[in-house]
């Protein structure tokens, strides 16, 4: 990074961390510090929610994942926009009305107190695992960049946004999300401007989009119907949509955003908006790793973009083999480019495709397959797969984008990460001190006392996250492992909180042992069956509402 | 009909919260003359983008002649 990027770069994270410390002047007590009172405006609780999910994650991951695959990860988020219907009108009017801290706080209300501790203590669970996957995103960026140690990078991230969420509460990470995520739009546009920029000056927006055709990069919608595949129209209509549902209504992190809005109308335009907005927003991001795509047609790319792992396995007993591999897939490159240029030419002067897209598809195929070998060299000598994927997007800011817009993008990315983490962070608090410590230990403490606990599990969770992304790197491509660490538990946490609302009948009990079962279920499918990921939500959720209404009809008849 | 159905189920499950009220569901929300209408709305939005990403999907697939 140059000067320039280092000021823009420091310039914002300072911004960022004054802005949070400014707003936490407006804590007062426990309602204030988790729920702002309750009287945030819905523009700025939307624009939170949408912060929050977007996290570092969703510029690296997602961005690599259309490098590799094309657009169809757009699939899992078509059915977000019903899910916050849905949300309008079933979920969203219990929570706010109910005037509850915590989603698992209406739990004990609707059934009883051992529902609620398991559920809030499931969403502890996959939510503190979740934290350190958001944590260990950017510390990737800057092991990438500044070739710092990631174990340091990590730490140090984990200190900076622990230090303005413990201090500044909900209030201050709202209103930093909705900065953040300002941020992230204009980021979006200036990659997508900066790519086209940087393709050579005799390649059309039209050229672009027929070289992504040849690969079907544009490829987002596939009827066919695979149960083992997630990538699916279906998988992610009908798996997506539970996904998400469980996501936003039954995830703290989601719920305590918009319990902080001044009333019922503001809470629901708050996911209104996010409804219109949030696809496309996920279209374009995925938009850049398809043009990435295509600049690399005309740019050498690299074998390996992760440059620790490509060091690792030269100076490895398989350095020969990579470095024959690496040979190969610089001339695969170089006839590539040239198919690619006379392609470019036969469509400007009118001639026949055929032969040039024959040639181009044969060069790509040769290049996907060099870099799956030298993947499976990775894994050999790293002992687990390669997460190559998630290198993509930074290796290409660092070599390619102009001073200061580099530092400006690596501000982003770090905007994203902190803007989900300390969302995080104050939803792990607020189950932990309302749902546990209130509940059980002391239950008419004074607000001082409630608020320094609360800032003190702040700091709690926060060391736990920074201690789980440092295991972070041992999984595979990040937006996959969020999902399904969260798949294991979302489904039948969704499946209680149907429960609750759609059958009037059912009991604690029936809620608890359905619970139960909804969780086994999902651990035998995903130990036994091949179906995707985005599918153990879908049968944990019917699993815990078939088991919660068995169990509880009898018992309600006896009584 | 479905803020009815919320507001009896909370009614039931909680006494002393106030049950939805009646303009909940009747009130203007910008150019939408309801909540329901709002809701309609975003289906038919869905629906649009997934027939334009079809639509995309097939006019921008360049692998075969």
């Amino acid at each position: 990074m140059t000067s320039l990027d280092w000021f823009v770069f420091i310039l914002y994270f300072g911004a960022v961390v004054a802005f949070a410390l400014f707003h936490s002047r407006k804590n007062v007590g426990m309602e204030g510090y988790y729920l702002a009172n309750r009287r945030l405006p819905w523009g700025a609780v939307g624009l939170s929610v949408m912060a929050t999910q977007a996290s570092a994650i969703t510029f690296i991951g997602t961005t690599g994942q259309a490098y590799d695959n094309g657009m169809e990860f757009i699939q899992v988020y078509l059915p977000q926009p019903l899910v916050m219907v849905v949300l309008c009108f079933l979920f969203v009017p219990f929570f706010y009305r109910a005037k509850v801290y915590t989603a698992y706080q209406y739990l004990e209300n609707r059934f009883d107190a051992k529902t609620r501790s398991l559920t809030s203590f499931l969403f502890l669970l996959s939510r503190g695992m979740a934290a350190g996957i958001v944590l260990y995103a950017p510390a990737v960026v800057l092991s990438v960049i500044l070739g710092w140690d990631e174990t340091i990078t990590i730490l140090i991230m984990g200190a900076v946004t622990i230090l303005y969420t413990m201090v500044g509460g909900i209030t201050a990470v709202i209103w930093t999300d909705v900065l953040q995520m300002l941020m992230m739009f204009a980021g979006i546009g200036i990659a997508l401007f900066i790519l086209f920029g940087e393709l050579p000056p005799e390649v059309g927006v039209g050229d672009v989009i027929y070289i992504g055709g040849i690969q079907e990069m544009w490829k987002s919608i596939d009827l066919s119907w695979d149960p083992t595949n997630p990538y699916t129209l279906w998988s992610g209509l009908i798996g997506g949509f539970f996904l998400a549902l469980a996501y936003f209504g039954c995830d703290q992190s989601q719920v305590q955003r918009y319990l902080t809005a001044k009333s019922l109308k503001q809470s629901r335009l708050a996911l209104i908006f996010n409804a219109f907005l949030k696809v496309p927003m996920q279209f374009c991001i995925l938009a850049i790793g398809v043009l990435l795509f295509v600049f690399y047609h005309f740019e050498q790319p690299p074998l390996i973009f992760n440059p620790a792992e490509a060091a690792l396995v030269e100076n490895s007993q398989h350095g020969d083999q990579f470095t024959r591999l690496r040979s190969e897939h610089q001339a695969a490159h170089t006839l590539r480019k040239e198919a690619t240029l006379g392609l470019l030419r036969a469509r400007s002067s009118g001639e026949e495709l055929g032969a040039w897209r024959n040639q181009i598809q044969q060069y790509d195929q040769q290049l996907a397959l060099l870099r799956k070998e030298s993947k499976e060299l990775v894994k050999e000598v790293r002992g687990s797969a390669s997460n190559d994927v998630n290198y993509v997007f930074p290796s290409y800011l660092v070599k390619y984008v102009p001073a200061g817009v580099l530092g400006l993008m690596i501000a982003v990315i770090f905007a994203a990460a902190m803007s989900s983490l300390d969302s995080e962070l104050t939803a792990l608090s607020s189950a932990t001190v309302v749902d546990f410590y209130q509940r059980y230990w002391r239950k008419d403490a004074s607000e001082s006392h409630y608020l320094t606990v609360s800032r003190l599990t702040t700091l709690f969770w926060g060391v736990c996250a920074s201690g789980m992304a440092l295991y972070a790197g041992q999984l595979g491509s990040l937006i996959e492992a969020v999902n399904r660490v969260g798949s294991y538990f979302y489904g039948s946490l969704l499946g209680v909180f149907l429960l609750a609302f759609l059958v009037k009948r059912a009991n604690g009990t029936g809620a608890f042992l359905g619970l139960l079962g909804g969780m086994s279920s999902v651990f035998l499918v995903s130990a036994y069956t091949d179906i995707a990921w985005l599918y153990y939500n879908v049968v944990g959720a019917v699993v815990v509402v078939v088991v919660g209404t068995v169990v509880s009809i009898p018992r309600t008849t006896r009584t | 009909m479905a803020e009815t159905i919320t507001a009896s189920l909370l009614e039931h499950e909680f006494p002393g919260v106030s049950p939805m009220k009646e303009e909940d569901h009747d009130e203007r929300i910008g150019i939408f003359p309801s909540w329901n209408v709002l809701y309609l709305a975003v289906v038919v939005y869905t629906i649009v983008l997934i027939l334009l990403l079809y639509f995309l999907t097939i006019a921008l697939d360049y692998s075969v002649s």
